[in-house]
């Protein structure tokens, strides 16, 4: 008993040693976040037809899980989210009303998604019902879903915690009016989103975010002044990264746009139908050398396009 | 676990800056799902009971396409197509033949072309998921020019019945009377896409047909699809 006791206090000893003078060298500190993300992908179970006549035998969640698991395999910090319209588009729909789509995203780990208005198809009630199979969090911030039965399973954002990092995750989603049929969003009351954006970045700095991404299904930009992730990024201030959908645009890489603050603030998208996986890495780092109190290290885009 | 003790003990001592935290470096990378990337065996196993359930319908092959269908902006072969069996089904099923009859859709509404080759049931489906069914709306002759209007805002959407020649409405048999009947989708005639011209209309009746459904038996009567490349709308 004596024996094993003294193991354990050198061995505290021992950790306490090893840690003071990891401390003293720590110029630099850097943690990795991956961010892996889809878009509108439409209940795409399978690959694109063959003979499809612009994506032929592309896409399919198989593919997609084969690749997010490798990347898990290589990383350890993978953040996996999709920004909404995970329903509607193949018969998979139709037939098993949204069920596998929950089961597929859930079996990829999923860790966040937001609504979009392809997900009302079925109702409040229908999404309800089919989130029964999802393990992954919804959010929207700007969506008043209190009177709906959706209230207890969408949260405006959640915090994750990875590899030290505390990472706030809210939704923005679209105006539903003449998009989705009245009785599908019934009780339903939208709010702005540049507010509801401000709001939730607040909340999500109080809580010791150290990075906000917004999921948005407002749709990348329009030719009229109607809102989207553009106008979005630069009304607001504190937002990171926006992960859009909606308008299934496809983005050769993030596009930066400045925040009211004159931040940077990223946009990306990944067309639709789970076509293309998203990735952005983000390092974060704690470089005593450089960084003094109140300064802002800028952010350095080098765009690894494959 | 270090990283963070780190940030903790350091952080203590700050107070403008709530962490020491600062993205260095942001790369950003796509990848491709084409078919040189590995399949997953547990995805494969989860999707297979439902893939084979779905595959008996599905897989039904009732026609043949000789062209790509694809809905495109101004006119298309598919938005001519899916329009051009509205009106017949009005005439035959709906007791339009000597009504003055119209047909709209939504571009947005096609979600897919339909490509060359076997139409199974399920291209339909890509086509038409929603499940929208066809109604007859009757409305007032004088909302004919914020049809126009509607048309010249979206660039265009499928139409049938009638043209729209350089910016002038055309209907292709003359109308004496005060209304027309446009044969439509309940989406749109209950205010989806904003197409506010079916705001309180004469009258309106409901087929209790799917278009879906309507687009199936039209490929099983056809059997073979081709178009002609018509332009029904210019600016």
């Amino acid at each position: 008993m004596k024996r094993r006791l003294f193991i354990k206090q050198t061995g505290i000893l021992a950790g306490a040693a090893m840690v003071a003078p990891s401390l003293m060298s720590a110029k630099k500190k850097e943690t990795k976040l991956v961010i892996l993300h889809t878009n509108d992908t439409h209940s795409n179970i399978d690959p694109f037809p063959k003979n499809h006549a612009k994506f032929p035998d592309m896409g399919g969640v198989s593919r997609r899980a084969a690749l997010i698991k490798s990347i898990r395999e290589q990383e350890d910090n993978v953040l996996l989210l999709d920004a909404g319209d995970i329903f509607q588009g193949t018969p998979y729909f139709n037939k098993f009303k949204g069920v596998l789509e929950m089961k597929t995203m859930s079996e990829m780990q999923y860790d966040v998604v937001t609504l979009g208005n392809h997900d009302f198809d079925i109702g409040i009630d229908g999404y309800v019902k089919a989130k029964e199979h999802g393990t992954f969090k919804v959010v929207n911030a700007n969506y008043d879903l209190s009177k709906t039965a959706m209230h207890s399973h969408v949260e405006p954002h959640v915090v994750i915690k990875k590899g030290g990092l505390k990472i706030g995750i809210f939704g923005v989603g679209i105006d539903l009016d003449g998009l989705v049929a009245k009785e599908n969003t019934s009780g339903l009351i939208y709010n702005d989103p540049v507010a509801s954006a401000n709001q939730q970045v607040a909340l999500l700095k109080q809580k010791g975010c150290d990075y906000i991404i917004c999921l948005s299904h407002l749709g990348f930009e329009y030719p009229t002044d109607k809102m989207s992730d553009k106008i979005l990024a630069q009304k607001t201030e504190g937002i990171d990264l926006i992960i859009g959908g909606h308008t299934h645009t496809f983005l050769d890489a993030p596009v930066v746009l400045k925040n009211t603050k004159g931040e940077d603030v990223l946009i990306n998208q990944v067309g639709y139908g789970g076509l293309h996986l998203g990735r952005i890495d983000i390092q974060f780092s704690t470089d005593l050398n450089k960084t003094t109190i109140g300064e802002c290290v800028p952010l350095t885009s080098k765009w690894d396009l494959a | 676990m270090k990283f963070s003790f780190l940030i903790l003990l350091l952080g203590a001592g700050l107070s403008a800056c709530s962490s020491l935290l600062v993205v260095s470096d942001a790369q950003s990378k796509r990848t491709v799902m084409n078919g040189t990337l590995q399949t997953d065996v547990q995805m494969d196993s989860l999707i297979a009971p439902y893939s084979r359930e779905l595959a008996i319908e599905m897989n039904q092959v009732i026609g043949e396409a000789l062209v790509d269908l694809s809905p495109m902006r101004p006119n298309s072969n598919l938005g001519i197509w899916s329009t051009d069996l509205l009106i017949e089904f009005a005439k035959d099923s709906l007791n339009m033949n000597d009504e003055p009859l119209i047909a709209i859709l939504n571009t947005g509404g096609l979600r897919a072309s339909i490509n060359k080759g076997p139409i199974t049931v399920g291209d339909v489906f890509k086509v038409m998921p929603f499940d929208n069914s066809v109604v007859l709306v009757k409305i007032d002759t004088a909302k004919i020019s914020s049809i126009v209007d509607y048309l010249f805002g979206s660039i265009s959407e499928p139409i049938a019945g009638f043209k729209i020649n350089k910016g002038v409405f055309e209907m292709n048999v003359p109308n004496d009377k005060p209304y027309i009947w446009v044969v439509t989708s309940d989406f749109l005639a209950n205010g989806g896409d904003k197409m506010t011209f079916f705001k309180d209309p004469l009258e309106m009746r409901l087929s209790g047909v799917l278009l879906r459904d309507l687009m199936i038996s039209s490929v099983k009567k056809q059997q073979k699809l081709t178009t002609t490349n018509e332009e029904r709308i210019s600016w």
